[in-house]
């Protein structure tokens, strides 16, 4: 960890106001401070904003949610508005990480998790998301748990946030403000694909900070599932993950949510597929066919084949759980 | 007269599960770790690391980190004091075959990606982390090679005495009714004890050191300081009083140690050195291995033909040698067997004895085999293994001293129900899940080293044991004091064992299941002829009992009893003319030993749940029926077991040291990527130990449980997976990619 | 690259609670609170694992919640409820989790030991 500066203002403008070339934000620091012990985030001051008000899960006008940037993972998870309206939101919360670090991360800082790529993560070897124009040692090296979607040439990690799948399949709405005032981002947009600048993990300026998390009124709470498939039963980032909601008429789908995690830059959404799915029955078969048009375009590396055999599996199974009730 | 007598196996403190000694300790956060004591002006040192896997530096540029106010000095190969020439002076007690690795002590060349190239030295841990990532080093990268799979066609025969092929395999195998010839491999694994590796030196003002090293064998680090620094012994002192695990990866002194030590004399101040997380991926490990099983019985399923090759990998500078094919001419009864084992030098860091060295991993060929031999042959996997049961260990051509193997074959099948098995594969299911049963068995050596002890007791009738062993977390501290008690007559209580201390008697390094049978006889041994002392003294002070004979007398509770009077121990000291008795004695195996084999066994019974589509893998129930003579401590041993079975699971689903051999480094070096078990991943594991009585192994009885806990899991799990899906995945560990 | 000066970067004053007493103490920013409890005040029953949260051996108590220390920068505990191994018991009376982990032998080399019994705790709580 290289030597740095620190502050804690007591306001957002404040905050935002603060922040310089070689600055970062720090709330919960569970990826953070990870990042600058190898070396990996080098930055010269940080912004504590732990002190800003930014922690209560309150009900919008509309029926919705805001939950504060603050709010930590474990209070969402439990939060009852929560659990009871997104339960799809608690569970995906719940599969990520540990007790501990769900006690510390932040509902914001969930959304900034950076790569578990192996190469990304050893200072020492190339990485363009790391150093841009360096390389990418994973496309012929280790790449069982990379990308299958979506990924570029210059890099191939995957997104390994639970709790963001969750919310891209809510439509979550992003609330950012930075030194030119606020904004919104909808959830699809707020993650990008690597391209050709993998560097940039998602559309936040430098100076912007995430205020808040808003989750439109609850419409899947009967009919959701968040499936996680990993190498161990806790504490392991998803080979593939399924966020699965659907809204029920009798047994036909009124309205449906499907978002993998585990098999791209960012949580995959596919909303061709979810129209494909859009007032058919409840069935097997319409899922399977949902499952397939969801990869079609996956491309596998040497190791990582298996996840759009097991992505599809995960999708039909999720569904399936969903419509039966997956929360029971 | 109430005096208990401690008869073996009846109200001796020898069998009970007593309470950890050092549990308060362990729970209170008072129990200090190599790296945990403190001293004033203590430096702290950080080790910098090659990234590549071969060539030669061209240059480090360190003069950025001598910027750093509080940087004390940075050491390496270009600048270090002197050290010892001749690779000799590098050897230890389990050093491998050839020229043992010297730490910054190579001139220019790096050997490995990982290899410590220097030694950075600060005022706290924070200013020599920083200033280590400061540091610059140009490299000229030579071409390496680091896949064992890749290089098999170099592999030369290892520097092992491999036991002698017997009978005729070729014809045995042609002939036979059943065969199997199957290939399987298991991966490197990397020990990854809780404690990182860590040395504390502590400079004293005569210039001697006082060293806290995490090490299974303070002696042997003390030896190796002296040799590598030519110190006198006397001015090395190494303690270890607590170790935070270890698995083999403290049997040889880490390169920490000498960093440590040598930063210290040259700084002539104190210094510690820890080694990161990822830096404990950067010395020994378990060898990825690559085995040809070839096994063929006859129609009745008597094994006729053994045949197991195994290549291992080892590094450019030494032949790490372990124990992976010697199984498999032991543990059933067979006429023709040929075994082989090579190495195939790569560039990477020698491999390291970790839990079950070879037994371990060989083991995995073995009794897959066997399972593949009990499918193809139509016969029940136990039932095979019951027919080819051997009453002697044809490599030695000796008889067991005990083998209770069909006792844990009988009741570990009962406890797990294996009798309501229905042998088709896929046959058994549970809503989404397969469900598959599987078993296998386990064998371990039985050894024993030569081991001294000193037992002394004093006025208040305390007793003091000492060893100059370790507790790595097996139980030593308890299971010691258990047998001191048990051997002088006095309450667990009442007795201190003393270890972790290169000062103290001779012990051998802490591993290989030979603790309680080197050491334990050691302490046994000294508690005895304290006895001696005790009556001697009563001797002397009661002309009376002048002429008493030791078979008359009594000893137990802190009394010793003779005729109608009882003296107490606490008495007989404050009478003699001494502060205490105290008696030193040195232990060696017993002469009877020399005819019999001895070895520890198991039997391993697990229930695995796969999920049909999706692949994951539940490992639900364990049971371990494990013969291991005598257990001092079923609460200890049991543990011990248990970390073994955990452990197994692991092996069989999740460990790996992943590779990446463009770069020639390991990749996955951290905690959240080298997968090992979470509570969530354990299901019930049921450990049986079954009667095992054996009076030659050694006078205790008790053969040690270390290793045999995780012998044979792997292989029962994999097997119980063909079950469930009639899958065989022979490429470990079994991740559910390869079972979809 | 150009070594940059840790001790241009100020220390800073914070005050909090450990294992019930207050404690007033100068920290620099990049000093983590496992570094801060293990290297300056002695109080080495909160274990470094792996020092990037992934094996808990540094789990401790912050305002009744488990955490990890080792992710965990010393200057945001400003004003803050810490618990340690060492601020369990009560005296000589164990904590009832630290008297279980013994009765069932739950550990072994007794390293993860205190994180476990703290996260042990914090689950209870």
């Amino acid at each position: 960890m290289n030597p740095f500066s620190y502050s804690k203002p007591a306001d957002v403008s404040q905050a935002v106001n603060l922040v310089g070339p070689a600055s970062r934000f720090i709330a919960g620091g569970t990826n953070l401070l990870d990042l600058m012990k190898e070396n990996i985030a080098r930055p010269e001051h940080l912004i504590d904003i732990t002190g800003l008000p930014l922690k209560e899960v309150r009900e919008t006008a509309s029926g919705g949610l805001m939950i504060g940037a603050l709010v930590s993972n474990a209070d969402l998870a439990w939060h009852p508005l929560v659990e009871s309206r997104y339960p799809l939101l608690s569970q995906a919360v719940l599969a990520g990480a540990s007790p501990q670090l769900r006690n510390m991360a932040s509902t914001g800082g969930n959304l900034l998790q950076r790569t578990r790529c192996y190469y990304f993560y050893d200072s020492t070897v190339p990485c363009n998301k790391r150093e841009p124009g360096s390389g990418c040692p994973a496309k012929d090296g280790l790449n069982r748990i990379h990308a299958i979607l979506g990924a570029s040439s210059e890099c191939v990690a995957t997104h390994p946030s639970d709790m963001c799948v969750a919310l891209a399949a809510l439509e979550a709405v992003v609330h950012v403000e930075g030194r030119a005032g606020k904004r919104t981002i909808e959830f699809a947009d707020f993650h990008r694909l690597p391209a050709d600048a993998p560097e940039r993990d998602n559309q936040l300026a430098d100076d912007e900070l995430i205020t808040a998390i808003e989750l439109p009124s609850a419409r899947f709470r009967q009919h959701s599932h968040y499936l996680k498939i990993r190498d161990r039963a806790s504490y392991a980032f998803a080979l593939v993950s399924v966020a699965a909601a659907l809204e029920l008429d009798g047994d036909v789908i009124k309205d449906v949510r499907l978002a993998l995690g585990g098999v791209a830059h960012k949580p995959w959404r596919d909303k061709a597929v979810e129209q494909l799915l859009k007032g058919k029955p409840v069935s097997r078969e319409n899922f399977v066919a949902a499952a397939d048009a969801m990869l079609r375009d996956a491309q596998p590396l040497e190791h990582n084949a298996f996840k759009i055999k097991l992505a599809r599996r995960a999708i039909v199974r999720a569904l399936s759980d969903a419509a039966v009730g997956g929360n029971a | 007269m109430n005096a208990k007598m401690f008869p073996p196996g009846k109200n001796s403190p020898v069998g009970q599960p007593l309470d950890r000694v050092d549990g308060l300790l362990k729970v209170t956060g008072q129990a200090r770790y190599a790296g945990e004591y403190p001293q004033m002006g203590l430096l702290q040192g950080s080790v910098v690391s090659s990234t590549i896997a071969c060539g030669r530096i061209l240059s480090i540029d360190t003069s950025a980190a001598l910027q750093v106010p509080g940087v004390v000095a940075v050491i390496d190969h270009t600048n270090r004091p002197h050290v010892a020439s001749y690779d000799k002076n590098y050897e230890d007690a389990d050093s491998a075959e050839g020229s043992p690795f010297r730490p910054l002590f190579y001139n220019d060349r790096v050997l490995y990606s990982g290899q410590p190239l220097a030694l950075v030295v600060a005022d706290s841990l924070e200013l020599a982390r920083y200033a280590g990532s400061l540091i610059r080093v140009e490299y000229q990268a030579d071409a390496h090679e680091t896949s064992l799979t890749a290089a098999q066609a170099t592999a030369h025969t290892a520097p092992a005495e491999t036991p002698k092929p017997r009978g005729n395999f070729q014809a045995g195998f042609a002939g036979a009714a059943f065969t199997v010839d199957a290939h399987y491999s298991t991966p490197n694994e990397h020990h990854n004890p809780m404690e990182p590796h860590a040395s504390t030196v502590i400079y004293q003002d005569d210039g001697s050191l006082h060293i806290h090293d995490k090490t299974q064998g303070p002696q042997n680090c003390q030896d190796y300081l002296h040799k590598v620094f030519e110190l006198d012994k006397e001015k090395i002192r190494i303690f270890a009083a607590f170790v935070g695990g270890a698995f083999g990866s403290g049997l040889r002194p880490q390169y920490q140690l000498p960093l440590a030590v040598m930063a210290a004399l040259h700084l002539k101040r104190s210094v510690r050195v820890t080694l990161t997380r990822q830096q404990m991926f950067t010395f020994g490990y378990r060898p990825n291995t690559l085995q040809h099983l070839r096994l063929g019985a006859t129609a009745d399923g008597k094994l006729v033909a053994v045949g197991h090759d195994v290549i291992g990998q080892t590094s450019r500078f030494e032949d790490f040698t372990e124990h992976v094919v010697e199984w498999s001419g032991m543990l059933y009864q067979c006429d023709n067997v040929q075994l082989t084992y090579k190495l195939a030098p790569l560039d990477v860091y020698t491999p390291l004895d970790m839990r079950a060295p070879g037994a371990a991993s060989g083991m995995v060929g073995l009794e897959c085999a066997m399972d593949e031999l009990a499918s193809a042959a139509g016969i029940d996997p136990v039932q095979l293994r019951v027919i080819n049961f051997a009453e002697r260990n044809g490599n030695e051509d000796k008889p067991y001293s005990s083998k209770e193997l069909r006792a844990c074959y009988e009741q570990g099948a009962g406890r797990f129900g294996w009798s309501q098995r229905n042998p088709e594969p896929r046959s058994m299911r549970n809503g989404r899940q397969l469900v598959g049963w599987g078993m296998a068995g386990g064998v371990w050596e039985a050894m024993q080293m030569k081991a001294s002890a000193k037992a002394s007791i004093d006025g208040d009738g305390k007793l003091t044991v000492s060893s100059a062993t370790t507790d790595i977390g097996t139980g030593t501290y308890t299971v010691m004091v258990q047998i001191a008690a048990e051997a002088a007559g006095v309450m667990p209580d009442d007795v201190t064992f003393v270890l972790g201390d290169s000062s103290l008697p001779t012990a051998p390094l802490q591993g290989g299941s030979f603790t309680v049978s080197s050491v334990g006889t050691a302490v046994q041994q000294a508690c005895r002829a304290l006895r001696a002392k005790l009556l001697d003294a009563v001797r002397m002070a009661h002309p009376q009992f002048a002429v008493v004979d030791m078979a008359e007398v009594g000893f137990g509770d802190g009394y010793l009893i003779v005729q109608d009077q009882r003296f107490a121990y606490a008495d007989i000291v404050r009478e003699s003319s001494h502060e205490m008795l105290e008696v030193q004695i040195d232990a060696e195996p017993d002469e009877k030993r020399n005819g019999y084999a001895t070895a520890t066994h198991s039997a391993v019974f697990v229930e695995v749940l796969v999920d049909e589509d999706l692949g994951s893998i539940r490992v639900n129930r364990v049971v371990s029926a494990v013969a291991a003579g005598r257990v001092v401590n079923p609460k200890t041993a049991g543990s011990q077991i248990l970390g073994g079975v955990v452990w197994g699971i692991s092996q069989a689903m999740q460990e790996e040291t992943q590779t990446d051999h463009n770069l020639g480094r390991f990749m996955n070096h951290s905690l959240a990527e080298y997968h090992i078990p979470v509570n969530a991943d354990i299901g019930d594991i049921d450990v049986v130990f079954v009667e095992e009585n054996d009076e030659i192994v050694n006078e205790l009885g008790s053969k040690g449980v270390g290793e045999i806990g995780i012998v044979g899991v792997a292989s029962a799990i994999a097997n119980a997976i063909y079950h469930a899906t009639g899958k065989r995945v022979r490429e470990f560990p079994i991740t559910l990619d390869k079972v979809l | 690259m150009s070594a940059t000066n840790p001790q241009a970067f100020a220390e800073h004053s914070i005050a909090l609670t450990l294992n019930g007493q207050p404690r007033q103490l100068d920290v620099q920013p990049w000093t983590t609170l496992l570094d801060l409890l293990r290297e300056q005040l002695d109080l080495v029953g909160t274990k470094k694992g792996c020092d990037h949260g992934q094996c808990g051996a540094c789990t401790v108590l912050r305002d009744g919640k488990r955490i990890n220390a080792c992710l965990t920068l010393a200057i945001m505990c400003d004003g803050a409820e810490l618990t340690t191994i060492e601020g369990l018991a009560d005296g000589d009376a164990l904590h009832p989790m630290q008297r279980a982990f013994i009765k069932h032998d739950a550990f072994q080399c007794g390293y993860c030991t205190p994180g476990q019994i703290c996260s042990a705790v914090g689950l209870a709580n």
